[in-house]
């Protein structure tokens, strides 16, 4: 029981991670319709912006991990995306892949591609016990603040004005753009919320692993990428749901399969994930009809 | 009030809309009539500034000039149009079906500075539409046909129009709602509202227009105002006025 119990708090802990990033891309790409390439790129510069205060407070790492990312999304926004407002999904696509390569060959150059090590969080590793389970503090405070931070989320998309418009936005940008909602405005509230949830994973990731390198971030935005297709394109709570789906099937996955499939964990998950999308192509949570531009 | 001069718009080599001139006066319902795709959504969306953003990719050519209150709406965008006083509800509501009702009118309450006239305007709308009253913490698209039409028109007259460009607002819905609807427009006219009214009900249309302007491939084949004008048009629909039957 207790060995369940504790697979269990890893699958949340896990799950939540990836909701928070499929959150992230899915803003971008619901209001913008941006699949924003360079997302994993800003979960790595924050994790090397934590690197570069070492060993400074960890309020202070929080805090410039949380300016840097948000400033370096706001600037994709203003530098690249918007000059290309109206340019075809393919366009976007590319350009966001040139920023991705463009900001870790910035890296590489300045900190090499040999991985650094960093003592963030070292202090949440230990495990704490609750009864008889032993629990790294780490898992706990990984669902504390994803839960909080998708509970706020959630609470600023239900109630501010600016949350409603930036879901009217995200179902659909021409209608909410002709009832007078700031277009560019709402594009520079989604790129902000991203780089929140950026720069969040990125302290938590960095804490989980304690090392860095400048492809960090794709691994775990790959996932996200695929969540957020499982949810439904532009779908923001889908996302989220298809990141939680995603993190706990791989957790399910690693204690649940035999022995000599574990190596292959991923590959298995993106088979499921395919056959997911064969019976819904659009995702779990999405109709068809609402994929559409009018 | 709004000011059309030559509008030609075009879709690479498509002409959708070839050189077309009217005017719109406060409190006067202009109507245009036209088989499908003679340029009718094409010329109101123009209006609305929903066209804009193709424009400035190079995927819309537009020429021509639009105007209201001698402010030119050609290439602003569109939500700086509806800040001038202009709203479209566009064919199909588009309204925001995974949005409550409520979240449906705070989308379009924040084009207003004005925040506590705006929640005035939201009581005076309910009393208008009663039948959203109801129903303000149900997603829009669990309405009925008829009330997300009164949606998509309160949520336009919320963000204070002074004038309302309609497309098709009877589409799928029956004749009693029809009527309704017609009838609103009608008051929102004898508030001084401007209307550019798309209709394929030519007959109901004809009713309550104060002009009509026919539309054919992108070109006027005629554009009248008064009853004289109206009847030209009804005539050739085949359609008979009240003053006829009369």
């Amino acid at each position: 029981m207790n060995t369940i119990l504790q697979y269990g708090i890893d699958a949340i802990s896990s799950a939540a991670l990836y909701g928070l990033l499929a959150l992230g891309l899915a803003m971008t790409f619901g209001v913008a319709r941006i699949v924003n390439l360079a997302f994993s790129e800003l979960v790595m510069v924050g994790s090397y912006l934590i690197l570069a205060i070492e060993p400074a407070a960890w309020p202070l790492v929080i805090f410039v991990v949380l300016v840097g990312v948000v400033l370096l999304a706001l600037l994709m926004e203003r530098a690249v995306f918007r000059p290309l407002r109206g340019a075809d999904a393919t366009t976007l696509l590319v350009a966001s892949f040139g920023i991705s390569l463009l900001l870790e060959n910035v890296v590489t150059a300045f900190e090499g591609t040999n991985a650094r090590s960093v003592n963030f969080g070292a202090a949440l590793v230990a495990p704490t016990h609750i009864g008889s389970l032993s629990i790294a503090k780490l898992d706990l405070v990984t669902i504390a603040v994803t839960g909080s931070l998708l509970l706020a989320l959630t609470v600023f998309f239900r109630r501010s004005s600016v949350g409603v418009q930036l879901r009217a936005a995200a179902a659909d940008f021409e209608m909410a753009e002709m009832l007078g909602v700031r277009s560019t405005r709402m594009i520079v509230y989604a790129f902000a919320i991203s780089g929140v949830t950026a720069a969040v994973a990125a302290l938590l990731l960095t804490a989980q692993t304690g090392t860095l390198t400048p492809t960090l971030g794709v691994q775990p935005v790959l996932v996200a990428v695929v969540a957020t297709v499982i949810g439904g394109l532009g779908n923001l709570p889908g996302a989220v749901v298809g990141g939680l789906l995603m993190g706990a099937a791989g957790t399910v996955l690693s204690v649940t399969l035999p022995a000599g499939l574990v190596p292959y964990q991923g590959g298995v998950l993106y088979v499921l994930v395919i056959v997911v999308l064969l019976a819904r192509p659009h995702g779990l949570f999405t109709r068809a009809s609402s994929l559409e531009r009018i | 009030m709004l000011e059309v001069e030559d509008l030609v718009v075009s879709y690479g080599p498509v002409h959708a809309v070839r050189g077309v001139s009217f005017s719109v006066d406060a409190g006067h319902i202009l109507s245009i009539v036209g088989p499908n795709g003679a340029g009718k959504s094409t010329t109101l969306m123009t209006i609305a500034g929903e066209k804009s953003a193709a424009v400035k990719r190079g995927k819309v050519s537009l020429s021509g000039r639009i105007t209201f209150d001698g402010c030119e709406l050609v290439r602003r965008s569109a939500d700086a149009i509806v800040r001038l006083g202009v709203c479209a509800v566009p064919e199909g509501r588009r309204i925001f079906t995974n949005l409550t009702v409520a979240e449906n009118l705070v989308v379009a309450r924040s084009a207003r500075r004005d925040r506590r006239e705006a929640d005035q305007d939201v009581q005076r709308l309910l009393e208008r539409f009663p039948a959203l009253s109801g129903a303000m913490s149900r997603p829009a698209g669990l309405l009925s046909g008829g009330q997300q039409q009164q949606l998509a028109l309160a949520r336009a007259l919320l963000t204070k129009p002074r004038l309302l460009l309609l497309d098709e607002p009877s589409l799928g819905l029956a004749p009693l709602v029809i009527e309704e609807v017609f009838t609103i427009l009608s008051e929102l006219r004898d508030e001084g509202i401007a209307i550019l009214l798309l209709e394929q009900n030519a007959l109901q249309a004809m009713e309550i227009a104060d002009a009509a302007m026919l539309l054919r491939t992108g070109r006027i084949e005629h554009i009248d105002s008064g009853r004289d004008g109206q009847r030209l048009l009804a005539s050739y629909f085949g359609i008979e006025t009240e003053e006829d039957a009369g």
